[in-house]
């Protein structure tokens, strides 16, 4: 009997063929829009996200277990291990040491309070982008080599070739002390950076600060995108020994809550466009139970009970699904497969303020599978509902009025 | 003695129309024995299809009994009802009423298919009873290419296929011209003498009536004449 329904079903959609694609295309848009929309909502967070890591923190590092909460220059890691570790991963493309302290800069009589780091310079010049916003002069080459922010040049009356002091607190309360050469300043548009930020190479920092060979304050990794990233920090903080790895969760908490806000924001808007298809279909059955009223009275008439109709009903929904959801899906990933290679350009403006950082002024969709399995059972789940609401007719269907009604 | 396939007792039925009542059955005492070909006539209201419904257990009298096959209609539920009219009552209706996207030979198994029955059962016994309604060349075709008698054909295999204890015809002939009506009307008269096939139909058409062995003539909602007729 099932099979004789499912057939039933999938001819009695097309007994109005203009209809069944409307509605079919009005599930296709939604999935389309939820599918393609959280894709390209997934690809623009990675952005941000890869644009944030870039500029200093990197998509993960591995620090002293106590060093996230109270950042002093004792709590230093062996980087070795770790470097070690990530060096053979496949998925990782760059990791690096770093040494980080707050010290006095000073050049004559002027001084400001700046956060000093020291940085393994010829893997950091490849993906860090304070390398690329070098506005005047050049990415540190060697030791005995400094760049500053715009701003703090500024304070102190920096130019690029001055020598620039430095004082901090070393390890155990010595004091650290450093002369190193102006060669680049950068410009980050993010004033804080730009107001406090030295990068100088990180032997001169592990000599200033008498730190061993293998002492660092951080291992910085790019992973080849975020998601790996996440994957890899999962991993390694099961694989290393007595350290923390923080992913970019832990390092940009502010990106983590933006895009926790905009993901709710998004979930909103695809409930709406669910409910206005739901409201379509209901719209849908409504007209299809009212055209065949006769029909279904004659059904039960000669011995069909309301609820094999009822199936029947449920069967054409799920026929407008799968069409639906399979059409709005292989369009989806089409577009996104093709924009995942081109991207999608920004608008004019914000292409000049991406280009002036160095940074792509595209999005790239990143496919999201959540969202269609959200999709596809919404969809279903949906449209199942929209087929009960006019099938709550049938259920009270008399045969005698049904089978006059158009007769 | 004939058996009794069915029997209706004091049988009334109240419409609302517009708030004022009408009368459509007032105290209808009949019974139709087992291979009647009985017709039901009068002019409009005079409460044959209502009647004729009543029976078939589409609707449900406000006073009265109705027996079918020996089941009392009033004790059943709409569930029990529509598993009665699957097995026991075959209907013909006026408007044909195929099911418009399945073929000749698929509306025929349909109400097989219904009832359970195996799939070479059901095969055989609708290619059966199209063979016997003359529609084996057209058996793969659906009700839009059919003609209006061809398309009652159909929908008369689909009602006798399950081999039914009454069929039930309402205003078979309404919708086809004289000379299709004269080819059903052999046929319902050769189910009924050969199968011994109990037939109820309501109709206008004297044409029906000289046919049928017995003729109930209703008025007002009331029996105004039963003559049953031999036929030559």
């Amino acid at each position: 009997m099932l099979v004789r329904l499912i057939g039933l079903a999938w001819r009695n959609l097309w007994r109005n063929p203009q209809r069944t694609w409307l509605t079919v295309s009005a599930i296709a848009f939604a999935v389309f829009f939820l599918v393609f929309g959280r894709s390209v909502q997934t690809g623009s967070f990675d952005t941000m996200i890869d644009n944030g890591a870039r500029i200093l923190p990197g998509h993960l590092q591995v620090q002293h277990v106590k060093y996230s909460d109270d950042p002093r220059v004792d709590y230093t890691i062996n980087a070795a291990p770790a470097l070690e570790y990530f060096a053979s991963r496949d998925e990782i493309e760059y990791v690096s040491a770093r040494t980080q302290g707050f010290a006095l800069a000073s050049m004559g009589a002027r001084s400001f309070g700046a956060q000093i780091i020291g940085v393994e310079a010829d893997t950091e010049r490849h993906w860090s982008r304070i390398a690329s916003m070098v506005s005047l002069g050049r990415y540190l080459q060697g030791r005995g080599e400094a760049v500053v922010g715009a701003r703090l040049a500024r304070n102190l009356g920096l130019q690029v070739g001055d020598e620039l002091i430095i004082l901090g607190t070393a390890k155990e309360g010595g004091i650290a002390a450093s002369s190193v050469t102006l060669v680049g300043i950068f410009s980050t548009a993010q004033t804080q950076l730009d107001r406090s930020l030295v990068q100088i190479h990180i032997d001169d920092f592990r000599e200033a600060w008498m730190l061993g060979n293998n002492e660092a304050h951080a291992v910085v990794v790019m992973a080849s995108n975020v998601t790996r990233s996440e994957v890899e920090a999962s991993l390694a903080s099961t694989q290393l020994e007595s350290v923390a790895v923080l992913a970019w969760q832990d390092l940009m908490p502010q990106a983590q809550q933006m895009r926790d806000m905009k993901a709710v924001s998004t979930q909103l808007i695809f409930y709406v466009i669910v409910i206005v298809v739901g409201f379509s279909v209901v719209t849908t059955f409504m007209m299809i139970v009212f055209e065949r009223t006769q029909e279904l009275g004659v059904l039960i008439a000669i011995g069909m009970k309301p609820g094999l109709l009822q199936v029947q009903l449920q069967l054409e929904a799920l026929f407008l699904a799968m069409l639906g959801v399979a059409i709005g899906f292989i369009v989806a990933v089409l577009l996104i497969v093709w924009l995942e290679e081109t991207g999608i350009p920004l608008p004019v403006e914000a292409d000049e303020i991406f280009a002036r950082y160095n940074m792509d002024p595209r999005i790239y969709p990143s496919f999201d599978w959540p969202a269609l399995q959200m999709s596809s059972v919404l969809m279903f789940v949906g449209v199942q509902l929209a087929a009960l609401i006019p099938g709550l007719r049938i259920q009270r269907l008399q045969p005698v009025e049904a089978i006059r009604q158009q007769a | 003695m004939s058996e009794v396939v069915v029997e209706c007792t004091g049988l009334t039925r109240t419409y609302d129309q517009d708030s004022v009542p009408v009368y459509a059955l007032r105290g209808v005492d009949v019974s139709i024995m087992k291979g009647d070909f009985v017709s039901l006539s009068g002019p409009s209201g005079s409460g044959k299809s209502t009647l004729l419904n009543i029976i078939g257990g589409l609707d449900r009298p406000d006073g009265g009994e109705v027996v079918v096959s020996g089941t009392r209609l009033s004790t059943l539920s709409d569930s029990a009802l529509a598993e009665l009219r699957l097995h026991k009552i075959g209907f013909v209706f006026q408007a044909f009423n195929l099911i418009p996207v399945l073929s000749a030979h698929e509306n025929v198994e349909f109400i097989l298919q219904l009832q359970g029955v195996g799939s070479a059962l059901r095969r055989a016994r609708s290619t059966a009873v199209l063979d016997s309604l003359g529609l084996s060349q057209m058996s793969h075709r659906r009700p839009g290419e059919l003609s209006g008698g061809q398309q009652q054909r159909v929908a008369i295999a689909r009602a006798i296929v399950t081999n039914p204890a009454l069929l039930l015809a309402d205003e078979p002939t309404a919708n086809i011209d004289s000379a299709t009506t004269e080819e059903l009307l052999s046929l319902l008269q050769k189910l009924n003498r050969e199968q011994g096939m109990t037939i109820v139909t309501a109709t206008h058409d004297p044409m029906v009536m000289s046919y049928t062995t017995r003729k109930i003539k209703l008025h007002d909602g009331m029996i105004e004449e039963d003559e049953s007729a031999v036929v030559v």
